[in-house]
């Protein structure tokens, strides 16, 4: 298997943009991702494009618009873990030596969607959906039992006090305001104890990264950022999630990731992370063994998670501020770890970085564990 | 008799105020509710219909303050524990104090869901005992 490497990355605004189509958005990330490592796109040998909602060939409609065609595209959906996926995707080509250059694209136009200001409906034989349980009363209910074990809404709202306040740090955020506990608690209220601020926005926007083999990449920059690991993951049945507050997939993959790139949860620098719900982080906190089962609210009452830290988690703003382009995401978090790796983060800068993790955790399918999917990667310079 | 149509054929009945149908697996042991058409853990093919208790304890719970495709916020809905090692997910009785609590033992009945095209969808849902 051969050593693959990130040479450059693309985001396109992030924001609610009902007059811009998903291939607009994909080609202002693709324009980015090229420009920022000086390739042409007709370098570009493979891609994969993540997208949820809707429409056909997603891939071929935003690679046209930057002159590429006749190469072999794969669109891709996987919910959250879409854009997961098409970097993994586009990994696995290169590493295997199939193709030596190939962009991976994740985007979504959720204000011209379907379910655009709705909840996700459900499937007709998703018997749970329409029974009443949505995404944000899955999450309310794991809340719940977060409480039972001594966190408190509080909590939940300190994490996104600490992601809005990062995306005011980030000039591609969605959100660039700071919020009080108490302006997140007396939001509107959603699934008790879940408000409206501790819930990711609908937002449009892409994102781009373009893979290659070292041999490649020394041919455009002299600082690759090297793909550890990649790992990839569908949950089990549900009855195998005795607490529905951990998620087994979730913490199989991070073992596959810290095994594969040979590093230690403790050698992380830094984490972009799905927190489409606040209370969501810091199970994940314990998922990647950030802290010891058990102690996620710790790692975050200590303030070990926000900028300055001992292990950022999300300084990019998270979903929750940033926003959450569903299949874009898990293209975005890669892009925002290079960025750390490579020391062009600006104000939301991890000192030294050497070692970033990426991690996406999406899909509510009936008898499956919540999180029907799990991807990680973890780049370093 | 119910004044309606079961929200799913095979799922439940009337009897003793309703009871929940699941299947169990005659090689491990593994029940399902839906039931499943074969084991999913073992893939053993013999399956027998099991009755699940009506009484359980509430897991988790919340209350519904936006609308999800079939009910009006607000609305109860929770996660039920029953003693066969089956977890229920279901909608719960609505209660104006919403007093509901982790632990409290619960009971399931049958009772209206929505309508479609008129006919009235019936459904399980569990209240405190
Ligand atoms: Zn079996």
């Amino acid at each position: 298997m051969r050593e693959v490497a990130v040479i450059g990355i693309g985001q396109s605004a992030f924001g609610k943009f009902p007059g811009r189509a998903a291939a607009d958005l994909g080609a202002e990330a693709v324009r980015a991702a090229v420009e920022d490592c000086g390739i042409s796109p007709k370098a570009i040998q493979v891609a994969y494009c993540a997208r949820a909602y809707d429409a056909n060939c997603t891939g071929q409609g935003i690679l046209k618009e930057v002159g590429v065609r006749n190469i072999e595209i794969i669109n891709v959906e996987n919910a959250c873990a879409g854009g997961a996926t098409s970097f993994r995707g586009v990994w696995k080509e290169i590493a295997d030596g199939r193709y030596d250059v190939g962009i991976a694209i994740g985007v979504e136009s959720m204000t011209t969607s379907p379910i655009a200001g709705r909840l996700i409906p459900p499937e007709k034989t998703d018997l749970d959906g329409h029974l009443g349980l949505t995404m944000p009363g899955m999450f309310a209910m794991v809340a719940r039992r977060q409480m039972e074990a001594g966190a408190t809404a509080e909590d939940f709202a300190q994490v996104s006090v600490k992601n809005h306040h990062n995306g005011c740090l980030n000039p591609q955020a969605q959100y660039k305001k700071e919020f009080t506990v108490e302006e997140i608690l007396g939001s509107r209220m959603i699934c008790d104890p879940i408000t409206l601020l501790m819930c990711c926005p609908n937002t449009d926007g892409a994102a781009a990264a373009i893979l290659c083999s070292m041999e490649v990449a020394r041919r455009y920059t002299t600082q690759p950022i090297r793909v550890l690991a990649s790992a990839l993951c569908s949950a089990d049945y549900k009855y195998t999630q005795d607490d529905i507050c951990a998620s087994p997939v979730g913490v199989k993959v991070a073992k596959m990731a810290y095994e594969m790139a040979g590093v230690d949860p403790k050698d992380i620098d830094l984490v972009e992370m799905h927190d489409a719900f606040a209370n969501e982080e810091i199970l994940r906190y314990e998922d990647l063994m950030l802290c010891k089962p058990g102690e996620g609210i710790d790692l975050l009452r200590s303030g070990a998670t926000a900028i300055g830290g001992r292990i950022p988690v999300n300084p990019s703003g998270g979903l929750l501020a940033l926003g959450h382009p569903l299949s874009a995401s898990g293209v975005r978090t890669v892009c925002e770890v290079v960025l750390h790796l490579r020391g062009q983060a600006g104000e939301r800068q991890t000192p030294k970085a050497k070692v970033g993790l990426a991690q996406m955790l999406g899909g509510l399918v009936t008898n499956l564990e919540h999180g029907a999917v799990a991807g990680i990667h973890i780049l370093a310079r | 008799m119910m004044d309606g149509i079961p929200v799913r054929e095979n799922l439940f009945d009337t009897i003793d105020g309703g009871r929940l149908l699941a299947n169990r697996c005659g090689a491990c042991g593994r029940i399902y509710f839906p039931k499943a058409p074969f084991c999913f853990d073992c893939l053993g093919k013999n399956m027998e219909e099991v009755i699940l208790s009506r009484r359980g304890r509430l897991y988790a719970y919340t209350i519904g303050r936006m609308a999800s495709t079939h009910f009006k916020p607000p609305y109860a809905v929770g996660l039920i524990d029953l003693p066969e090692g089956v977890r229920i997910f279901a909608p719960l009785m609505w209660a104006e104090d919403e007093s509901y609590k982790i632990g409290m033992e619960m009971e399931v009945f049958i009772d209206k869901l929505w309508k479609d095209d008129d006919k009235q969808v019936m459904g399980y849902k569990f209240k405190p005992v």
